[in-house]
Protein backbone atom coordinates (compact mmCIF):
# COMPACT_ATOMS: atom_id res chain seq x y z
CA UNK A 1 0.00 0.00 0.00
CA UNK A 2 1.34 3.33 -1.37
CA UNK A 3 -1.03 5.50 1.27
CA UNK A 4 0.73 8.18 3.90
CA UNK A 5 -1.75 8.44 7.12
CA UNK A 6 -0.40 10.91 9.53
CA UNK A 7 -1.78 12.49 12.13
CA UNK A 8 -0.59 14.32 15.09
CA UNK A 9 -2.16 13.53 18.93
CA UNK A 10 -2.82 16.40 20.59
CA UNK A 11 -5.81 17.72 22.33
CA UNK A 12 -7.06 20.39 19.92
CA UNK A 13 -8.01 18.95 16.19
CA UNK A 14 -4.94 17.76 14.72
CA UNK A 15 -4.75 17.45 11.07
CA UNK A 16 -4.68 14.81 9.68
CA UNK A 17 -2.76 14.18 6.50
CA UNK A 18 -3.47 11.68 3.56
CA UNK A 19 -2.06 11.59 0.33
CA UNK A 20 -1.93 8.57 -2.22
CA UNK A 21 -1.43 8.00 -6.15
CA UNK A 22 -3.81 5.60 -8.00
CA UNK A 23 -2.71 3.69 -10.88
CA UNK A 24 -6.19 2.77 -11.94
CA UNK A 25 -10.03 2.96 -10.99
CA UNK A 26 -9.43 -0.54 -9.66
CA UNK A 27 -7.21 0.94 -6.69
CA UNK A 28 -10.34 3.37 -5.63
CA UNK A 29 -11.86 0.98 -3.20
CA UNK A 30 -8.35 0.56 -1.40
CA UNK A 31 -8.34 4.81 -1.24
CA UNK A 32 -11.78 4.45 0.20
CA UNK A 33 -11.05 2.24 2.70
CA UNK A 34 -8.34 4.32 3.77
CA UNK A 35 -10.01 7.81 3.64
CA UNK A 36 -12.31 6.23 6.08
CA UNK A 37 -9.88 5.05 8.32
CA UNK A 38 -8.52 8.79 8.07
CA UNK A 39 -11.52 10.27 8.73
CA UNK A 40 -12.44 8.01 11.56
CA UNK A 41 -9.15 8.99 13.18
CA UNK A 42 -10.45 12.44 13.36
CA UNK A 43 -13.32 14.36 14.89
CA UNK A 44 -15.74 15.33 12.25
CA UNK A 45 -19.42 15.49 11.66
CA UNK A 46 -20.43 12.31 10.62
CA UNK A 47 -22.52 14.17 7.11
CA UNK A 48 -18.89 15.98 6.41
CA UNK A 49 -17.63 12.72 6.37
CA UNK A 50 -19.73 11.06 4.19
CA UNK A 51 -19.45 14.22 2.02
CA UNK A 52 -15.75 13.47 1.73
CA UNK A 53 -16.14 10.20 0.31
CA UNK A 54 -18.44 10.76 -2.08
CA UNK A 55 -16.51 13.87 -3.76
CA UNK A 56 -13.63 11.95 -3.73
CA UNK A 57 -14.97 9.11 -5.70
CA UNK A 58 -16.43 11.10 -8.04
CA UNK A 59 -13.59 13.27 -8.87
CA UNK A 60 -11.46 9.92 -9.16
CA UNK A 61 -14.14 8.12 -10.99
CA UNK A 62 -14.16 11.08 -13.54
CA UNK A 63 -10.74 11.04 -14.06
CA UNK A 64 -10.16 7.96 -15.13
CA UNK A 65 -13.29 7.22 -16.79
CA UNK A 66 -14.16 10.40 -18.61
CA UNK A 67 -10.79 12.73 -18.34
CA UNK A 68 -8.44 9.89 -19.93
CA UNK A 69 -6.42 9.81 -16.59
CA UNK A 70 -3.54 7.02 -16.34
CA UNK A 71 -3.07 7.64 -12.75
CA UNK A 72 -4.42 9.91 -10.56
CA UNK A 73 -3.08 11.76 -6.95
CA UNK A 74 -5.25 12.84 -4.33
CA UNK A 75 -4.56 14.57 -1.12
CA UNK A 76 -6.60 14.94 1.98
CA UNK A 77 -6.38 17.00 4.78
CA UNK A 78 -8.89 16.32 7.88
CA UNK A 79 -8.76 18.27 11.17
CA UNK A 80 -9.73 21.83 12.36
CA UNK A 81 -12.18 23.13 9.86
CA UNK A 82 -13.54 21.12 7.02
CA UNK A 83 -12.24 18.78 5.06
CA UNK A 84 -10.40 19.70 2.29
CA UNK A 85 -7.99 18.40 -0.76
CA UNK A 86 -7.44 18.00 -4.42
CA UNK A 87 -7.14 15.52 -6.75
CA UNK A 88 -4.09 15.88 -9.76
CA UNK A 89 -3.95 13.90 -13.34
CA UNK A 90 -2.45 14.63 -16.28
CA UNK A 91 -5.32 14.57 -19.06
CA UNK A 92 -6.81 16.96 -21.73
CA UNK A 93 -8.30 20.06 -19.93
CA UNK A 94 -11.28 19.74 -17.94
CA UNK A 95 -12.36 22.07 -15.51
CA UNK A 96 -15.63 20.56 -13.45
CA UNK A 97 -16.26 23.73 -11.92
CA UNK A 98 -17.79 25.19 -15.98
CA UNK A 99 -20.93 25.40 -15.73
CA UNK A 100 -22.77 22.52 -18.22
CA UNK A 101 -26.07 22.28 -19.49
CA UNK A 102 -28.39 19.23 -18.25
CA UNK A 103 -29.78 16.94 -20.16
CA UNK A 104 -33.27 18.29 -21.69
CA UNK A 105 -34.49 14.64 -21.54
CA UNK A 106 -33.65 14.13 -17.94
CA UNK A 107 -35.42 10.84 -18.19
CA UNK A 108 -33.64 9.13 -19.80
CA UNK A 109 -29.97 10.63 -18.48
CA UNK A 110 -28.76 7.68 -16.15
CA UNK A 111 -25.21 9.09 -15.97
CA UNK A 112 -23.72 12.77 -15.06
CA UNK A 113 -24.69 12.91 -12.17
CA UNK A 114 -21.16 13.23 -10.56
CA UNK A 115 -20.49 17.09 -11.50
CA UNK A 116 -23.76 18.28 -9.39
CA UNK A 117 -22.79 16.00 -6.73
CA UNK A 118 -19.32 17.75 -6.32
CA UNK A 119 -20.24 20.83 -7.31
CA UNK A 120 -22.49 20.89 -4.30
CA UNK A 121 -21.03 18.83 -1.95
CA UNK A 122 -17.45 20.43 -2.21
CA UNK A 123 -18.78 24.11 -1.16
CA UNK A 124 -15.79 25.84 -2.41
CA UNK A 125 -14.05 23.86 -6.09
CA UNK A 126 -10.75 25.45 -7.62
CA UNK A 127 -9.66 24.45 -10.93
CA UNK A 128 -5.56 25.24 -12.28
CA UNK A 129 -4.11 23.95 -15.27
CA UNK A 130 -0.23 23.08 -15.42
CA UNK A 131 1.25 21.70 -18.19
CA UNK A 132 -0.69 18.94 -19.02
CA UNK A 133 -2.19 18.12 -15.39
CA UNK A 134 -5.53 19.46 -14.23
CA UNK A 135 -5.73 20.37 -10.75
CA UNK A 136 -8.98 20.45 -8.74
CA UNK A 137 -8.56 21.74 -4.87
CA UNK A 138 -11.98 20.92 -2.95
CA UNK A 139 -13.21 22.14 0.34
CA UNK A 140 -15.95 20.41 1.80
CA UNK A 141 -19.35 22.47 2.54
CA UNK A 142 -20.81 22.85 6.06
CA UNK A 143 -24.03 23.45 5.17
CA UNK A 144 -26.08 21.08 6.63
CA UNK A 145 -27.96 19.66 3.35
CA UNK B 1 -19.71 -8.89 -7.00
CA UNK B 2 -16.28 -7.18 -6.20
CA UNK B 3 -14.19 -5.10 -8.59
CA UNK B 4 -10.94 -6.19 -9.30
CA UNK B 5 -9.07 -6.56 -6.18
CA UNK B 6 -10.55 -3.64 -4.54
CA UNK B 7 -12.17 -3.95 -1.24
CA UNK B 8 -15.55 -3.36 -1.57
CA UNK B 9 -17.99 -1.18 0.72
CA UNK B 10 -20.11 -3.10 3.27
CA UNK B 11 -23.47 -3.17 1.76
CA UNK B 12 -26.66 -5.09 2.98
CA UNK B 13 -29.29 -6.39 0.90
CA UNK B 14 -33.02 -8.22 1.84
CA UNK B 15 -35.33 -9.45 -0.25
CA UNK B 16 -39.19 -9.50 0.66
CA UNK B 17 -42.06 -10.58 -1.43
CA UNK B 18 -46.00 -9.22 -0.36
CA UNK B 19 -48.23 -10.58 -3.58
CA UNK B 20 -47.32 -8.42 -6.75
CA UNK B 21 -44.82 -6.40 -5.26
CA UNK B 22 -40.90 -7.26 -4.28
CA UNK B 23 -39.40 -5.10 -1.34
CA UNK B 24 -35.49 -4.82 -0.97
CA UNK B 25 -33.99 -3.24 1.83
CA UNK B 26 -30.35 -1.93 1.53
CA UNK B 27 -28.24 -1.05 4.51
CA UNK B 28 -24.93 0.76 4.96
CA UNK B 29 -23.44 2.00 1.67
CA UNK B 30 -23.72 1.83 -2.02
CA UNK B 31 -20.90 3.55 -3.92
CA UNK B 32 -18.46 2.40 -7.03
CA UNK B 33 -17.08 -0.84 -5.24
CA UNK B 34 -20.42 -2.34 -4.67
CA UNK B 35 -22.75 -0.72 -7.51
CA UNK B 36 -22.74 -3.52 -9.76
CA UNK B 37 -23.96 -5.98 -6.44
CA UNK B 38 -26.77 -3.66 -5.75
CA UNK B 39 -27.66 -3.32 -9.46
CA UNK B 40 -27.73 -7.15 -9.94
CA UNK B 41 -29.47 -7.90 -6.92
CA UNK B 42 -32.27 -5.20 -7.63
CA UNK B 43 -33.01 -6.44 -10.92
CA UNK B 44 -32.63 -9.91 -9.89
CA UNK B 45 -35.91 -9.37 -8.14
CA UNK B 46 -37.24 -6.36 -10.88
CA UNK B 47 -36.99 -9.88 -12.78
CA UNK B 48 -39.77 -11.51 -10.66
CA UNK B 49 -42.49 -8.27 -10.83
CA UNK B 50 -44.93 -8.76 -13.39
CA UNK B 51 -47.04 -5.87 -14.83
CA UNK B 52 -49.15 -4.05 -12.79
CA UNK B 53 -46.58 -5.14 -9.88
CA UNK B 54 -43.73 -3.81 -8.74
CA UNK B 55 -40.22 -2.81 -6.71
CA UNK B 56 -39.72 -0.87 -3.43
CA UNK B 57 -36.10 -0.10 -2.66
CA UNK B 58 -36.45 0.78 1.15
CA UNK B 59 -33.01 2.84 1.65
CA UNK B 60 -33.82 4.30 4.95
CA UNK B 61 -30.76 1.91 5.89
CA UNK B 62 -27.99 3.48 3.53
CA UNK B 63 -26.27 6.52 4.76
CA UNK B 64 -24.60 7.13 1.87
CA UNK B 65 -25.21 6.40 -2.12
CA UNK B 66 -22.93 7.72 -5.08
CA UNK B 67 -23.47 8.38 -8.42
CA UNK B 68 -22.81 4.71 -8.90
CA UNK B 69 -26.15 4.06 -6.98
CA UNK B 70 -27.87 6.33 -8.32
CA UNK B 71 -27.38 5.00 -12.03
CA UNK B 72 -28.31 1.43 -10.22
CA UNK B 73 -31.51 2.69 -9.50
CA UNK B 74 -32.29 4.12 -12.51
CA UNK B 75 -31.06 1.14 -14.35
CA UNK B 76 -33.39 -0.69 -12.36
CA UNK B 77 -36.21 1.75 -12.94
CA UNK B 78 -36.16 1.52 -16.93
CA UNK B 79 -35.62 -2.30 -16.67
CA UNK B 80 -38.86 -2.31 -14.67
CA UNK B 81 -40.72 0.17 -16.93
CA UNK B 82 -39.99 -2.25 -19.92
CA UNK B 83 -42.04 -4.99 -18.35
CA UNK B 84 -45.10 -2.40 -17.18
CA UNK B 85 -43.70 -2.95 -13.16
CA UNK B 86 -43.22 0.16 -10.84
CA UNK B 87 -39.59 1.15 -9.02
CA UNK B 88 -40.51 2.81 -5.82
CA UNK B 89 -37.82 4.63 -3.43
CA UNK B 90 -38.65 4.28 0.21
CA UNK B 91 -36.82 6.02 3.39
CA UNK B 92 -33.93 8.30 1.75
CA UNK B 93 -32.96 10.75 4.84
CA UNK B 94 -29.68 11.87 5.55
CA UNK B 95 -27.11 12.72 2.89
CA UNK B 96 -29.15 10.09 0.68
CA UNK B 97 -31.40 11.90 0.96
CA UNK B 98 -29.41 14.87 -0.08
CA UNK B 99 -27.84 12.90 -2.84
CA UNK B 100 -30.72 12.41 -4.65
CA UNK B 101 -32.38 15.71 -4.13
CA UNK B 102 -28.87 17.40 -5.57
CA UNK B 103 -28.96 14.82 -8.79
CA UNK B 104 -32.82 15.83 -8.60
CA UNK B 105 -33.56 11.84 -8.60
CA UNK B 106 -36.46 12.64 -6.83
CA UNK B 107 -37.87 13.96 -9.98
CA UNK B 108 -36.98 10.51 -11.70
CA UNK B 109 -37.66 8.71 -9.05
CA UNK B 110 -41.03 7.42 -6.87
CA UNK B 111 -40.15 8.53 -3.91
CA UNK B 112 -42.22 7.36 -0.98
CA UNK B 113 -41.22 7.83 3.10
CA UNK B 114 -41.61 4.66 4.32
CA UNK B 115 -41.83 1.03 2.89
CA UNK B 116 -45.39 0.53 4.12
CA UNK B 117 -46.30 4.30 1.85
CA UNK B 118 -44.24 2.67 -1.33
CA UNK B 119 -46.22 -0.60 -1.12
CA UNK B 120 -49.02 1.60 -1.05
CA UNK B 121 -48.51 3.30 -4.36
CA UNK B 122 -48.06 0.49 -6.19
CA UNK B 123 -50.49 -1.97 -4.78
CA UNK B 124 -52.81 -1.98 -1.66
CA UNK B 125 -53.33 -5.28 -1.33
CA UNK B 126 -49.02 -5.53 -0.95
CA UNK B 127 -49.20 -3.01 1.54
CA UNK B 128 -51.84 -4.66 3.24
CA UNK B 129 -49.38 -8.07 3.56
CA UNK B 130 -46.47 -5.43 4.82
CA UNK B 131 -46.26 -6.38 7.96
CA UNK B 132 -43.24 -3.81 9.12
Amino acid sequence: MSGEHSTTPTSAPAAGKYSRELRGVDELGGLLAEVDGVLAAETIAAYLARRTRLVLEELVTNAFRHGGAESVAVDLRVGAGPPKGSVSYAGPAFDPTAPRPRAANAEVRVGGQGLPLIRSLAGKLRYSRRGDVNRVEFEISTVDG
Amino acid sequence: MAIGSTPETELSLAAERFGDCRLVRAGGRVDFTNAARFREALQAEANGVGAGGGLVVDVSGLDLITSAGLRALMQTKQHLSGNGGQLVVAGAAGTVAEVIRIARFDTLLTMAPSARDGLQLISPNAAARYTG
